[in-house]
């Protein structure tokens, strides 16, 4: 491995690494909106919203991101929707990790026991006030192994989105190796920002999870 | 009368901590002796100790003479001759009640399944179970449960039954279905060695008591002397423990 | 909107032959995963130092690494650091057995985990000896919890081979594209037509997939 190299692909790369950051925030933001708003239509049983988010939920789980960004990259302007690169990234990621995101808030939400509100309505709560005083923060608790495992999915996903020409790292290691062929020093920088950006979200990951579970349970 | 189990000078220990302290216990033929004891005391790792779940670091148990802990031959042969209850009832999830029976009279005894299933049958029928022998646990609440636990004990015709704290899972109305079941089992003159928190159920079920506390046997004797005459100090406190009555 | 290309010769039955290799790759790297992930799950039970560590270094490595990186590096890193060419079909298989190995691995050793000791000593105690309380009690009891899972994993394997168009095997994706660029002229739209095909050709292998995997959980919950 030649050092000069790595030392003069290092910028290249810390851009990249900042798009695949930005993009894969948004995206996350995203998704953890949409899984919201998603979970709640299905576990409030809004009609026609229920039924439309479940079917939205289906589809998204069960196609590859790859494809979802090709519809939506190169399909979608046919019928005149143009959608820049960037939008079209942070998008994808977002529809795909919504439908993860909603199963995960939506099992919460239905693990979080009938006795647990029975107790807050005896407690003079409203309806509203037990859901989100009581019940909510509970399901999101139990939700957090899901979140935790969902983000790091997501972030992961963001290398295909050099399919689609973002500058992301992926395409910055396939750019270099296609002008340079430096293969070892291209592959050693990409893999070395990939740690960088997804082993501090395990980490912390695992420890929120931790933290949850003896707050819930005051034990592991 | 003969003599069946015999724990002598079984001293159990996890690194320092002494659980068991030379303890000495005798089982005859056809008797219920009770154990009990504050939490902790060491009576459920004496009944493990019975069953080699646990090794011992000092004595020996023997079933008939024969040494069973520390075990020289074959554990499986040995166990298969006392049969054990534990609290969580410890049925097979993934099998119906009749399977959960036949399961090891059919794989150890190899006796024929046809037969087994018949003897199942009526030991379901007289707890009351007979209906839902096609059931999965999951289906059952906890004293059916706890039922089944103790006739598939029985299918193995084990020459002492070990029961580990049998009610300390269950319901407070359920308590009753399933003691009934052990009570009706000691007037057939099955060996046993029950370890409870019920001392009223210990009282109408023993033929002899034993007092566990801090590993050590402290006191034993016949049901009327141990409970209206504890000679030591620590019975005393330990039955007032379970008494409401104003002093 | 771009349909009408797929009725015209042989299209569709290209997309499906491309449908066919990402599938055909899925299964074989299943297949080696689920038989690597047994052995490797159950190794990690022991309580071995090295394996111990070794595994978790493994499964956190794979855990954080996008498929993607790995499909790159071995298909392109292994002719230059190893000297030998590998086909990329190999190389896809190779990335994708490594993932289901350690995403199994996990799924077995936690499935081990949550058979209690107890459930052991019940079946012990009825005179069952180790090899019978394995077959009989606690081996039935792992399949109908990794069943589910494994079969998820299928799914999940199934939309990860998609990625394998990067490194130039002809799939599903990669047929779109060339049929889109022969039609460019006669259908300009196809690019809209053809991707939705192919989005609802992934929905239709992977949805009863998944749907199946949830019904093994619901009836095997107890």
């Amino acid at each position: 491995m030649n050092t000069d190299i790595i030392v003069s692909y290092f910028p290249r790369y810390v851009d990249a690494f900042w798009l695949t950051v930005r993009i894969g925030a948004i995206g996350v933001g995203l998704a953890f909106v949409i899984g919201l708003v998603v979970a709640f239509l299905i576990h409030f049983k809004i009609p026609v919203l229920a039924q439309l988010a479940a079917v939205y939920v289906e589809f998204f789980r069960n196609t590859p991101l790859l494809v979802q960004l090709f519809f939506i990259y190169f399909g979608l302007p046919k019928l005149g929707f143009m959608v820049p690169a960037e939008t079209c990234g942070a998008l994808g990621l977002g529809l795909l990790g919504g439908s993860y995101m909603a199963e995960g808030f939506r099992s919460g939400l239905g693990a979080v026991s009938k006795s647990q509100s029975e107790g807050a309505l005896a407690l003079g709560m409203t309806r509203g006030q037990m859901f989100f005083h009581v019940i909510f923060p509970e399901a999101f608790a139990l939700s957090v192994p899901a979140i935790v495992a969902n983000v790091i999915f997501l972030l992961k996903e963001t290398s295909v989105f050099s399919a689609i020409s973002l500058m992301d790292l992926m395409f910055t290691a396939k750019d270099l190796i296609g002008l340079y062929y430096n293969t070892t020093e291209a592959f050693a920088l990409l893999i070395f920002f990939y740690i960088i950006m997804l082993l501090p979200v395990s980490i912390v990951g695992g420890i929120v999870e931790k933290k949850v579970r003896y707050k819930m349970f005051g034990a592991q | 009368m003969a003599e069946i189990l015999n724990i002598k000078n079984l001293t159990k220990s996890y690194d320092d901590l002494v659980v068991l302290d030379h303890v000495d216990l005798s089982v005859n033929k056809g008797e219920v002796v009770v154990i009990v004891g504050p939490s902790g005391c060491g009576k459920s790792t004496l009944l493990r100790c019975v069953n080699a779940f646990e090794q011992i670091q000092e004595g020996e148990v023997t079933l008939h003479g024969e040494r069973i802990n520390p075990c020289r031959g074959k554990l499986n042969t040995v166990r298969e001759k006392i049969g054990m209850v534990f609290q969580s009832y410890e049925l097979f999830p993934h099998k119906t009640v009749l399977q959960n029976m036949t399961l090891a009279p059919v794989k150890v005894k190899k006796i024929n399944k046809k037969d087994a299933e018949k003897e199942a049958e009526a030991l379901l029928d007289r707890v009351g179970l007979l209906s839902k022998k096609n059931n999965y646990p999951h289906q059952l609440s906890g004293g059916q449960k706890q039922r089944v636990a103790i006739v598939r004990a029985l299918m193995m015709h084990p020459e002492v039954l070990l029961l580990d704290e049998i009610t300390a899972a269950l319901d407070p109305e359920m308590v009753r279905e399933v003691l009934d079941v052990v009570i009706q089992l000691a007037k057939e003159g099955r060996t046993m060695v029950i370890v409870t928190h019920e001392l009223s159920f210990a009282r109408a079920v023993a033929d002899r008591m034993v007092f566990i506390d801090g590993g050590k046997i402290v006191e034993e004797g016949s049901p009327e002397e141990f409970f209206e005459r504890p000679k030591t100090e620590r019975l005393k406190k330990f039955l007032d423990s379970f008494s409401y009555s104003a002093k | 909107m771009g349909f009408e290309v797929l009725l015209k010769g042989t299209n569709m039955h290209r997309l499906l032959d491309g449908l066919w290799v990402a599938l055909r790759i899925s299964l074989i790297s299943v297949t080696i995963s689920i038989v690597l992930g047994v052995i490797l799950g159950s190794l990690m039970t022991l309580k071995n130092p090295v394996i111990k560590v070794v595994s978790k270094i493994y499964l956190e490595f794979i855990r954080i690494m996008p498929q993607m990186v790995l499909l790159f590096v071995v298909y392109f890193g292994s002719t230059k650091a190893l000297g030998l060419s590998i086909t990329a079909e190999s190389a896809s298989i190779i990335v994708f057995s490594l993932w289901g190995t350690a995403e199994m691995s996990d799924l077995v050793r936690g499935a081990l985990r949550s058979i209690p000791t107890i459930q052991y000593e019940s079946s012990y105690s009825l005179g069952l000896n180790t090899a019978q309380t394995y077959l009989y009690i606690i081996i039935p009891q792992i399949i109908r919890r990794m069943l589910p899972l494994s079969i998820n994993l299928i799914t999940r394997m199934i939309k990860t081979t998609s990625l394998i168009m990067m490194i130039g095997i002809v799939e599903v994706l990669k047929v779109g594209q060339q049929i889109i660029e022969a039609n460019r002229k006669s259908a300009p739209n196809a690019a809209f037509g053809i991707y939705a095909t192919i989005f609802l050709l992934y929905f239709l292998v992977c949805w009863p997939i998944s749907l199946l995997s949830k019904y093994l959980e619901k009836r095997w919950e107890n």
